[in-house]
């Protein structure tokens, strides 16, 4: 294969993603400023993550991004909350942008693993709307310490002054689970003629959709059936059925918020052609804490006949809550 | 106007249907030449060429996104331009560095000259689309679809340029692994 492939290949994706890419202008996170700087946890300390624990890992990140590691000056300050140690490993500030290299290390439990997702939970104590990511994780097997790059930059445009920030951390997600696969779902099981009903205003979440179909057409939606498959904890295939001649699969994704659980449906037929729904319905579940997802295919019975379902899922078992804040110098 | 009356002129033999065409996404597609092609000139041509596609190829087609179907059109035509200018030494543009770029995605010692099959290989792409976060997946269609610049992203997103560029780079590495685990780089 060549590179040339893959650029034509691209070429060739949904057309609603063209559209949408081009079409979303300032598409950003903003982040609440830090009204004051309260600190509600913790004793600073110097860290216990030694030196020579993350030596391995500016060796990854040497691989990721040389420029960006030679920057990074060291801090080593600590703080502890709910027996969580968030270390501020090390930092560098360059114009409008921070980097901060953060370790997080469970003290108490194994609640801090290899599938930490810090749920766009961190901040910095900038006096502007933030734009934050996370460019690079590391997991440290022999520490049993997550350790991220951390890059959060100012909204407005202009450099970060001053001799010292403050990093915080609300939440993160541990123990995510990813599926990838075909999917063990008996399609013979669609119903022709499902119970319904009619979504009621405030009900749903969102939607999204291809090929100009508008999600918000879909009003009818399968009423649970029963548990079809769970291909991953807190995900659950709970309704397959024609509606109006779409075909309706529903999902539903359990304690979303606290999980940050989502994936989709596809159908394969047997020359290995894929059929992504004409879009999907989102809305809350009886308790207002799950949500289903309803996609919508248009593709007839006899076709489906002809196909496979394959799927892709990702879920975290747990939220974990604290506050976590560390007031570094910078050099 | 809206897309669906531009779409029935074209369906209708209208010659009105390009000059509608023209007049709502004539900077659109002339946005993506320029991209690509990086010479004013060659994409004012590309654009007069997207306009006869379109007109040649509504009817059979009845686009569902019209703004999306002349896009993919002005970018084909454009690649095409590209590839033959590139040939001749000529030309410019972002595509050289998303090349290289792209160029990551393969492993060193794979088979360059064993072809993929190009519709199973934009599937693999829509499913690699499909997993990722909304904003990824914006910068990877800007970058790779519309070979926009790292500074016209950062513009775009008020990122900075290189979180932009972590991402990309995050991003490929992502649909690397993609590719390794769906079985393109196996020997023969």
């Amino acid at each position: 294969m060549k590179s040339k492939e893959l650029l034509n290949a691209i070429g060739e994706i949904r057309e609603d993603w063209i559209d949408d890419a081009h079409a979303s202008v300032r598409h950003y996170r903003r982040f609440p400023l830090i009204a004051a700087a309260i600190l509600l946890c913790m004793t600073l300390t110097v860290s216990a993550l030694a030196a020579a624990d993350v030596q391995g890992v500016y060796e990854v990140l040497y691989t990721v991004s040389p420029a960006i590691a030679q920057k990074l000056k060291p801090v080593q300050m600590s703080c502890v909350d709910n027996g969580i140690e968030l270390t501020v490993i090390s930092a560098d500030v360059e114009g409008d942008a921070a980097r901060v290299f953060v370790g997080l290390r469970d003290l108490e439990g194994d609640r801090v693993d290899g599938t930490c997702d810090l749920y766009d939970s961190y901040d910095i104590n900038l006096p502007s709307d933030t734009i934050g990511t996370c460019s690079f994780s590391h997991f440290d097997e022999e520490t049993r310490t997550a350790m991220f790059l951390v890059e959060i930059s100012r909204g407005d445009g202009k450099s970060i002054k001053g001799d010292k920030l403050t990093f915080s951390l609300h939440e993160f997600l541990s123990g995510s689970i990813e599926y990838y696969d075909d999917v063990d779902l008996d399609l013979t099981q669609v119903e022709m003629n499902p119970e319904t009903r009619t979504l009621q205003d405030g009900e749903t979440r969102g939607g999204s959709a291809s090929d100009g179909f508008d999600p918000h057409t879909i009003t009818e939606v399968l009423v649970q059936q029963k548990n079809l498959l769970q291909p991953i904890d807190h995900v659950i295939v709970t309704g397959m059925g024609y509606v109006d001649d779409l075909l309706h699969i529903q999902i539903h994704y359990e304690n979303r918020s606290e999980n940050d659980g989502h994936g989709y449906i596809s159908l394969k037929d047997e020359t290995g052609q894929e059929y992504f729904g004409l879009g999907n319905i989102s809305f809350w579940d009886e308790a207002g804490t799950g949500s289903y997802d309803e996609l919508v295919f248009d593709i007839s019975p006899e076709k489906l006949a002809e196909c496979k379902p394959f799927g892709y899922f990702k879920s975290a078992d747990s939220i974990h809550h604290g506050d976590w804040e560390i007031t570094f110098p910078l050099e | 106007m809206n897309d669906t009356e531009i779409v029935s002129l074209y369906w209708a033999r209208s010659e009105s249907a390009i000059a509608e065409s023209k007049a709502k996404y004539g900077a659109y597609c002339l946005t993506i030449a320029r991209n690509i092609l990086g010479n004013a000139q060659d994409a004012d041509e590309v654009t007069a060429d997207t306009w006869l596609a379109a007109w040649n190829s509504i009817p059979p087609h009845r686009p569902a996104i019209l703004r999306s179907y002349l896009g993919k059109l002005a970018r084909n035509i454009s690649l095409k331009k590209w590839r033959e200018g590139h040939a001749l030494k000529r030309g410019g543009g972002e595509v050289s560095l998303a090349l290289d770029e792209l160029a990551e995605c393969i492993p060193d010692d794979s088979d360059t000259e064993r072809e993929a099959d190009a519709r199973l290989l934009s599937q693999t792409i829509n499913r690699f689309l499909a997993g990722l976060k909304e904003t990824e997946r914006r910068v990877f269609v800007c970058r790779y679809w519309y070979l926009d610049s790292v500074s016209e992203i950062s513009a775009r997103f008020d990122f900075s340029e290189s979180k932009v560029k972590s991402m990309l780079l995050r991003l490929r590495k992502r649909l690397k692994s993609q590719l390794e685990r769906e079985g393109y780089f196996d020997e023969e």
